[in-house]
């Protein structure tokens, strides 16, 4: 315990000095570009995707089962394949955001425009229009508005996811970041860490100028063409990712593996569950401390504040320093999770108590209730429900980022997939990576299930 | 509405800044005709320790004439896929990864130092505690290093099976993905004991990054054939030729700031077949 | 102008026929309503004619050219013939005023253009649109949002959409269903002036028989099947 003490002691103070700042300026624009060409490419990509699917075209189910799969397979893996085909260097990590956002746009856009109501695009057909006309005046309007805040929502994802990538060989912070580590630099990756904090906390302030004046959202246009031209693919070597590729089939697991499966499963389950449900016992009073209506404007923001530094370091990040500190193993990957997603969540638990119905809350005041009785009564029960949501969708995604956190040494069937790939055995990594994909898809269409049995709406 | 102009000028402004230094990153260069060498991520891949290795790469450029960008991965895999692709020239590579690398993609074996042929991993455990020997990791926490390691894992592996232990069964065993992660994970009782290279465990006593009082070496494994210096299958073998030169002529005295990088005093021509009795190993334990 | 000739439409699933050997002809300019309770079948006999629902069997032609849902070429060409306005709902929402007016001319348009519309409107496009919103009585709400219209209003907007698709059939789908009697009037005295300016087929289902009986040459009775 000591021993950890002191390596956490290790990170303080953080190295601020010119030199070494100097030197994180490259990773930092990396990493930057990584996001963005990624981005550019997911919408450029991505919204046409959907509105293919939204124009119910034949093949648009094969479509969207292929979006939802591709979604299914955790980042990290993704950034692997990319490296092994477009070579090490920030090209991969930009193509591999770019595969997993254009999935991403794409199937929230095609679950917007296939909800969209069918009238006013019938009534478009009905003027004689071809389809695709019909898209650009029936389906793309529908999109803009979201467009823009899942725009800069996903901008922050993809800085978060760049790092991310950068831990696998994709360059930038991420590849700094496991450097320091690495190397017990601490107080080197505490200026990385911090490095990240301020780039999401910058992203999150342009989206709120954004929101207010759209326009500017064209300004984006330009840095993310720059970053795709400075990081495009210098190495495409076909004839390798295809026969690395061919490798991973089949796939393909020795005997003495195949025992183990049901035990990685449950590790990798084990580390989501434990995750999320430390990240809710830690985020209720927060949440609840940094809701506008309960607690006064000072304390809110200044809870707000220590919620969105937890939530602008990824759980790889998070992942990466706990293995270092308490050494490889589950616990590491537990801490990783719950560490973001109390951040995530307590941000989440706060909006559903600040959105709750004014109606409501008036007519538990009107009884002569107290401010805590009034809390009680009327503000946590009316926002638990989508707070409720908000968690279920929470355990879904950690239970992606609980293979992800497996990589980097947390365990679970996470580990065993790199395992492989790290000694080669691409047809083993390739049945790890299906067993994941199987995980992610159950864990979907089961959060599926239950909202729509209880009639939750989708939050997001 | 000034406001907004002024606005404007910032958000232009960065988008200036922004290309201006993409242009001159170190990205934006790679157009010129330049070698790429790949380095091990043992020792932690950050654009300081890049910096640190400058001796090194311009003791290439001289010898070679080229451009030489020196890459530090952030795993072995990569290293080696990036071998495979292209997207690396030469590389620095351990015992395994070489076999591997040369079965998959035909990697060519040029120099090594002298102390690869004679080396070692060292098992480590805490000063007081009662491990003396292979015998007593029976049941304990015990540390690898990187899985693809071969003086982090595949050696110390192959010791432990030959002493009659099976590390899969009778030690709770984990990778922590380097060699100083599992000094760091011994020094702090985090684990009971772990397997590491000889020349990481010297260099980071010689710079205190570990505490000599609190580790100590409890069992050294038989000498094994390690790191080796490649190239890709289609470098041309003049190019070749000059790399190994440029290792060749290193000397002690002169080179030492180079040579301290490679941790090494004297680089010898390296020779595939030496490596059959690794493979061999390899084969047994199922990694390769 | 339209020619309805036996048909018999079923909703997938469902046995029953909800129309079952219908017959009607509309001349050119000639103004027809139907008038029937709810579920009689109305809005099953537009949605038909402009080819959203197959027929089971029985034939539509519009100035000729028969209506197919299965086949999209010759159905664009149709529609391009037929404007639709039916019980509201059916503006884009997120669109402005102009650009919704506009949308009427799509079955003209390229793709590309359409996108360049978008984004920007050319000056005699804009000048269109103000023509046709001016028709209906809203000159002055052609950059208004959509979402702000009121119900006449939208109504109107609708109408307006029509008159740029330069139809030769105009199908209207309970247009007054939800507008007060003094707004029922301005709109049927729009459609029907309309209809008979341009010669237009049009085809109208009401509720109402004294609406019915002041502005249409002819009244279709359209019971339960």
């Amino acid at each position: 315990m000591n021993a950890a003490l002191a390596l956490i002691a290790g990170f303080f103070p953080p190295d601020l000095g010119l030199s070494y700042l100097g030197a994180a300026v490259g990773p930092v624009l990396q990493t930057m570009g990584m996001a963005m060409g990624g981005m550019l490419i997911a919408i450029v990509v991505g919204l046409p995707l959907a509105m293919i699917i939204g124009s119910r075209v034949r093949g648009a189910r094969v479509l969207y089962g292929a979006l939802t799969g591709i979604r299914a397979v955790p980042d990290l893996t993704l950034a692997i394949l990319c490296v092994v085909v477009f070579g090490l260097g920030p090209a991969a990590g930009m193509l591999a955001l770019a595969i997993f956002y254009t999935a991403m746009v794409g199937k929230v856009f095609a679950d917007l425009f296939m909800a969209a109501d069918p009238r006013p695009i019938e009534a478009l057909y009905a003027t004689g229009a071809s389809r695709i006309s019909v898209s650009i005046f029936g389906l793309v309007p529908l999109a803009v508005k979201d467009l823009l805040s899942l725009g800069c929502y996903s901008l922050e994802c993809a800085v978060r996811a760049a790092v991310i990538v950068g831990a696998v060989g994709g360059g930038g912070l991420g590849t700094e970041l496991v450097g320091t580590l690495n190397g017990f630099q601490f107080h080197r990756a505490a200026t990385i860490i911090i490095i990240l904090i301020l780039l999401v906390g910058s992203i999150d302030s342009l989206s709120w100028i954004l929101r207010r004046a759209p326009k500017f959202v064209f300004m984006l246009l330009p840095l993310g063409l720059v970053s795709l031209w400075v990081y495009r693919p210098q190495f495409f070597a076909f004839g390798h990712a295809v026969s690395t590729i061919g490798a991973m089939f089949p796939p393909q697991l020795p005997s003495s593996a195949v025992g183990e499966i049901p035990r990685l499963i449950g590790e990798t389950i084990l580390i989501a569950a434990g995750g999320t449900a430390f990240a809710v016992v830690a985020a209720i009073p927060l949440g609840i401390c940094s809701a506008r209506n309960i607690v006064p404007n000072g304390v809110a923001s200044a809870v707000r504040l220590a919620l969105e530094t937890l939530r602008a370091v990824p759980e790889v990040v998070w992942g990466l320093i706990l293995v270092t500190v308490v050494g490889v193993g589950p616990v590491a990957g537990v801490f990783a999770l719950a560490i973001h997603t109390a951040g995530v969540l307590g941000k989440l638990y706060a909006e559903s108590f600040e959105n709750v119905e004014c109606d409501a809350v008036h007519a538990i005041e009107a009884t002569g209730a107290g401010k805590l009785a009034t809390v009680l009564f009327a503000i946590i029960p009316l926002g638990s429900g989508a707070a409720a949501i908000n968690t279920l969708f929470r355990f879904e995604w950690n239970l992606r980022a609980a293979t992800v956190v497996g990589m980097i040494g947390a365990g679970g069937i996470g580990q065993a997939l790199y395992n492989a790939q790290q000694l080669f055995f691409y047809n083993q990594m390739m049945a790890y990576v299906l067993i994941t994909w199987g995980i992610v898809l159950f864990a979907e269409w089961l959060s599926t299930l239950t909202r729509r049995r209880y009639g939750w709406m989708s939050a997001i | 509405m000034r406001n907004r102009s002024a606005f404007i000028g910032r958000l232009l402004a960065v988008i200036l800044a922004f290309a201006g230094s993409a242009a001159i990153s170190p990205q934006g260069m790679a157009a010129d005709p330049a070698i790429r060498v790949g380095m091990i991520p043992d020792a932690g891949a950050t654009q300081v320790s890049i910096e640190q290795k400058a001796p090194l790469r311009d003791h290439l450029a001289k010898a070679t004439g080229l451009n030489v960008e020196l890459i530090i991965p952030t795993n072995y895999n990569a290293t080696v896929e990036a071998l495979g692709n292209g997207s690396l020239d030469f590389a620095y590579l351990g015992g395994l990864t070489y076999v591997i690398a040369h079965e998959k993609y035909g990697v060519v074996p040029m120099v090594q130092r002298e102390s690869d042929l004679q080396f070692h991993s060292l098992f480590i455990t805490q000063t007081g505690s009662s491990i003396k020997s292979l015998a007593d990791l029976k049941g304990k926490n015990f540390a690898y290093g990187d899985i693809v390691s071969t003086s982090g894992h595949l050696m110390p592996y192959a010791a432990l099976t030959k002493a009659g232990i099976d590390s899969d069964k009778d030690m709770k065993s984990r990778y922590t993905g380097s060699h100083p992660a599992t000094a760091k994970a011994v020094e702090s009782g985090t684990v009971d004991a772990g397997a590491m290279d000889e020349s990481v465990y010297q260099a980071m006593i010689a710079d205190g990054s570990l505490d000599k009082s609190r580790v100590r070496v409890f069992y050294t494994t038989p000498p094994f054939l390690d790191y080796v210096w490649v190239a890709r299958k289609d470098v041309s073998a003049a190019a070749r030729q000059k790399f190994e030169a440029a290792f060749l002529a290193l000397q002690k005295g002169r080179d030492d700031k180079v040579l301290e990088i490679l941790r090494g005093t004297k680089f010898i021509r390296a020779n595939d077949a030496l490596y059959n009795d690794l493979r061999k190993i390899a084969k047994e334990l199922k990694l390769f | 102008m339209l020619k309805i000739d036996n048909i018999v439409v079923r909703y997938p699933g469902h046995a029953k026929p909800v129309l079952n050997g219908f017959t009607l002809q509309v001349a050119p300019g000639e103004r027809v309503a139907i008038i029937g309770p709810s579920g009689a079948g109305k809005t099953t006999l537009f949605r038909t004619i402009s080819g959203f629902l197959p027929l089971a069997a029985g034939r539509i032609t519009v100035d000729g050219s028969s209506v197919n849902a299965s086949q999209r070429a010759a159905l664009r060409a149709v529609r391009k013939q037929v404007a639709v306005i039916s019980q509201g709902h059916d503006l884009v929402d997120r669109l402005s005023v102009y650009q919704n007016v506009m949308a009427g001319a799509l079955g003209r348009w390229s793709a590309a253009r359409a996108l360049r519309f978008l984004m920007w409107p050319r000056r005699q496009e804009l000048e269109q649109a103000r023509a046709a919103l001016a028709r209906v009585g809203l000159p002055d709400k052609l950059r208004a949002r959509t979402s702000d219209l009121s119900g006449g209003q939208h109504q109107r907007v609708a109408i307006a959409r029509a008159i740029v698709q330069e139809p030769k059939l105009l199908l209207a789908d309970e247009p007054i269903a939800s507008l007060d009697p003094a707004l029922s009037e301005q709109i049927l005295t729009l459609l029907c002036g309309l209809a008979r300016e341009g010669n237009i087929a049009l085809l109208c289902s009401l509720h109402q028989h004294q609406f019915a009986a002041k502005h249409f040459d002819r009244i279709i009775e359209l019971g339960h099947a």
